[in-house]
């Protein structure tokens, strides 16, 4: 098995310092699901080479050096593993347009054409997943004992799963052994850290960010859609009436959203819904929509996830109302 | 004229809506433009009920009234109601797109279709609950908000609530087919 | 057996026999007093005469709805009135765009445009053709002292002449040919979305939407089915396909005012709808009291008001206003806060 690795966020910065030069990403939109994306942006430009696969165009595939067009899972072979760490077998139902290809052919392609073939010898997608059964042998999600076979026959199969008679582990734990030094389960308390952007004079507003119902992630599928664009085609700035009123916000007005690391404007949607001291903006967006142009890219010390949700913004309102939600320009990215 | 093909529309089953458990998650919207009869239009709705003040949204499909206000003011004769208690989308080549219905429903169901100057609502999945399966929104609907079947197996879920059919606009009582859950002694929803 | 003339309506009947009389006058009165009647044609024109009969009669009756007698009060009103001239140009364009090309449907289906498109254009084509010659208002003659010189008479006035064997000559005498594919490629373009459209095929009835295009299927078939016997077959199933043909387009005529034809009749009113809301809009918009945006035009809610008390439905509030103010989001929020506060006063949100 190789070593940990980088995680996203990590990985980006080390672009940045000029420690990686050359990125193969694989459905990767950095520049809108990721912290202080201007920062990202100066990364992705200082890298060398840079190759994007994705099943769309996405946004950050604008600053690669070649576009590979993978394929939707509807179109490749595989597993997946739910939330319940049930691993289900997911079959292709159309084939992948035009000159797109499945992920799995492209890497091995790539691997072929780059001389290291020998490591990627597969010839369908059950030998992966094989590959997968003998290096997760022997850990807490061991996939030893699933077979393509036993997932189809049984409709899925549990992990721990660690022999090939073994039924998989529908329930975790139900034997109270609990994969911890001396098998006991543990509370972690987590202390308390205070976030690194704490309010101020300057930046007197607390900005948090997040999902609508109808978008999804970065938006390279949702954005695209139309019947998920209409219920919410742009971000707004949802912000407490009081606090709309301390700066005379009012309801549509564009309002300019400044932090230490960027500044953008969006229309202000005035609801009793979110705290007083608080302003709410959805991410999915690309280009002068972006809210992770805002964000701040402190990661947590254990998951590294980026803290998307606090730092400290100044609004600005600029007394002009908004025109109606514009549809059309909803995939614009730049 | 009101000659239908003969069917197996299975009246045992009810629907029963409780707008109040919706999340606003939109899957009843996805699913509807699955029905076949809508020509992948979505006919329910699914809308804030008052965004300024609370994140509370609300599901609204075709009551299917007993004396259907749409279908009175229709000035073309192009909704009709069937023997089963379905009330159908407008006759394409009757409607004259002028939107009296989508006015007078009190439920606010009816969608015009400006493009092609029809109107089009939720006829109850009529191309699958005439084959006895469910409507489309019913199957998918995770929170319970939206409940097609039997009435007794409701009752079993929802002990502390009442089917209410009957509805206050005003001076208007209207009946329909559709229930909407009430709690417990509830003859009807006054709603205004 | 006699109940049915004590339902008939009165009105509507008076409407009907007028516009019977009046077709039989102009039959008089185009053909010359019959003398350029073609008695061939005797059938056909027992049947136009009982369509227009049954087509007036149904479309009074229809006329008396409240929703639709207010349309129709409004629109005749309207256009008489000084305000009309300036939609002239809109109601125009909207007829060449809406009538006659149907381009409403397309949104609906492209396949479903161009069948119906091809239908109504063959049917609207054959009768500007048939119910002329029916009544005896065209007839042809050979020009006096020529083999080949073919006149064509309007009202018994000489209009135009042509060729035999020429261009014009041949499109004239087979432009119901020509209408016949038409209506023949149409009609299968719509029979074939009813054979696949799942939809369509939940809701279709074989009385509504199935015999009409059989019908139009058959009256064309037949109608070619003429000039093939008289070209390549020397006439020998003349007989059969005549009065087969004859038949079929009687039925199709004493059908019109029962089924689905008589949507013709009524979709001009489409028209209306359109001048309405421009001019509802000009005069002012209605605001929705829940969410504050224009959703109708006043003058449409407010006429709304008036046929829904005419047609026993009452949706004044208490406290004034109506429920017919509310835009339908309006509503529905009305609804689903109503419910809401019934379940927060019980206490109990579920179960």
């Amino acid at each position: 098995m190789p070593g940990k690795g980088l995680s996203a966020y990590e990985l980006v910065e080390a672009i940045h310092r000029g420690e990686i030069k050359g990125l193969l990403s694989i459905c990767f939109n950095p520049i809108v699901s990721l912290p202080n994306n201007n920062m990202v942006r100066e990364a992705l430009e200082k890298l060398e080479y840079y190759v994007a696969i994705d099943f769309f165009l996405n946004d950050t595939a604008r600053h690669a050096d070649v576009v590979l067009a993978g394929a939707l899972h509807e179109e490749e072979e595989g597993t997946g593993t739910t939330a319940e760490g049930r691993v289900v077998k997911i079959n292709p139902v159309v084939t992948p347009p035009g000159d797109a290809r499945t992920d799995a052919s492209i890497i091995i392609e790539l691997a072929h054409r780059l001389g290291a073939g020998d490591k990627f010898p597969y010839k369908k997608s059950e030998d992966i997943f094989n590959e997968l059964r003998v290096a997760s042998k022997g850990g807490t999600a061991d996939y030893f004992g699933i077979t393509y076979e036993k997932i189809v026959k049984n409709y899925g199969v549990f992990w721990p799963c660690p022999s090939l008679d073994h039924p998989g582990t529908p329930r975790l734990w139900e034997d109270r052994k609990f994969a911890t030094a001396d098998g006991k389960a543990h509370f972690n308390p987590a202390p308390y850290r205070p976030p690194s952007e704490p309010t101020d004079k300057d930046y007197p507003v607390v900005l948090t960010t997040g999902r609508v119902v109808s978008q999804y992630l970065s938006g390279t599928q949702t954005r695209r859609i139309g019947r998920l664009v209409d219920p919410y085609p742009e971000p707004l700035l949802e912000i407490h009436p009081s606090l709309a009123q301390q700066y005379g916000i009012k309801d549509r007005e564009i309002v300019k959203v400044k932090t230490r690391r960027g500044e953008a404007e969006f229309p202000a949607q005035v609801v009793t819904t979110i705290r007083k001291d608080t302003v709410f903006i959805p991410y999915h967006w690309a280009g002068p929509k972006s809210a992770n142009q805002l964000t701040i890219g402190t990661l947590d010390p254990i998951s590294k996830m980026p803290e998307f949700k606090v730092c400290a913004c100044q609004l600005i309102p600029t007394g002009v109302q908004a025109p109606p939600s514009s549809e059309s320009k909803a995939y614009q990215s730049a | 004229m009101a000659s239908e093909p003969v069917k197996n529309f299975n009246q045992e089953m009810e629907f029963f809506v409780d707008m109040q458990r919706c999340i606003g998650c939109r899957a009843c919207e996805a699913a509807c433009a699955e029905c076949e009869t809508n020509g992948e239009e979505p006919m329910i709705h699914v809308n804030y009920v008052d965004r300024a003040h609370s994140v509370q949204t609300t599901v609204q499909v075709c009551m299917h009234c007993e004396d259907p206000a749409c279908a009175n003011v229709c000035p073309a004769d192009a909704i009709a109601k069937d023997s089963n208690g379905v009330v159908h989308s407008a006759n394409t080549s009757l409607c004259i797109g002028c939107s009296n219905c989508v006015m007078a429903c009190p439920f606010g169901v009816p969608k015009k279709m400006e493009a092609a100057e029809l109107m089009m609502k939720c006829n109850l999945c009529y191309d699958r609950t005439s084959i006895g399966k469910k409507p489309m929104c019913a199957t998918v609907c995770p929170s319970g908000a939206l409940y097609f079947g039997p009435r007794e197996e409701i009752q079993k879920k929802r002990p502390h609530s009442t089917p209410v059919n009957t509805f206050k606009f005003g001076n208007q009582t209207v009946n329909t087919k559709v229930y909407v859950m009430m709690p417990n002694g509830s003859t009807e929803l006054r709603v205004h | 057996m006699f109940r049915i003339f004590y339902s008939l309506n009165r009105k509507a009947l008076i409407n009907a026999t007028i516009a019977m009389l009046l077709a039989i006058a102009l039959v008089y009165v185009g053909s010359r007093d019959l003398q350029n009647f073609d008695a061939a044609l005797i059938a056909y024109l027992f049947g136009t005469i009982f369509a227009v009969f049954g087509i007036m009669y149904r479309y009074s009756v229809w006329l008396q709805r409240p929703p639709t007698r207010l349309y129709w009060r409004r629109t005749w009103k309207f256009v008489f009135s000084k305000r009309f001239f300036p939609y002239l140009g809109f109601v125009i364009q909207q007829f060449v765009k809406n009538i006659m090309f149907q381009r409403f449907i397309y949104p609906r289906g492209r396949s479903r445009w161009w069948g119906h498109f091809l239908l109504a254009t063959g049917c609207m084509l054959a009768f500007m053709v048939t119910i002329p010659l029916t009544f005896g208002w065209i007839h042809f003659t050979l020009q006096p002292g020529t083999l080949d010189i073919y006149e064509a008479h309007v009202f018994g006035f000489h209009v135009a002449e042509f060729e035999l064997g020429g261009f014009i000559a041949f499109n004239a005498f087979h432009i119901l040919n020509w209408c016949s594919l038409l209506v023949i490629v149409g009609a299968v373009l719509m029979m074939r979305r009813r054979i696949k459209n799942g939809g369509l095929i939940a809701t279709q009835t074989f009385q509504d939407d199935w015999m009409p295009l059989i019908l139009l299927q058959a009256i064309s078939v037949t109608g070619l089915g003429l000039t093939f016997d008289y070209s390549f077959m020397q006439g020998k199933t003349f007989e059969f396909m005549s009065v087969t043909h004859a038949i079929t387009v009687i039925l199709f005529l004493v059908w019109i005012p029962f089924g689905k034809f008589f949507h013709i009749f009524q979709r001009p009113a489409q028209l209306g709808t359109n001048v309405y809301r421009k001019e509802g809009a000009r005069l002012g918009m209605a605001v929705c009291p829940h969410t504050g945006h224009e959703f109708a035009t006043q003058l449409h809610v407010n006429d709304l008001k008036k046929v829904t008390k005419e047609l026993d439905f009452n949706f004044d509030l208490e406290g004034g206003g109506s429920h017919l103010d509310y835009s339908p989001e309006g509503k529905r929020a009305a609804l689903a806060k109503a419910q809401f506060a019934a379940r927060e006063q019980q206490g109990q949100f579920f179960g």
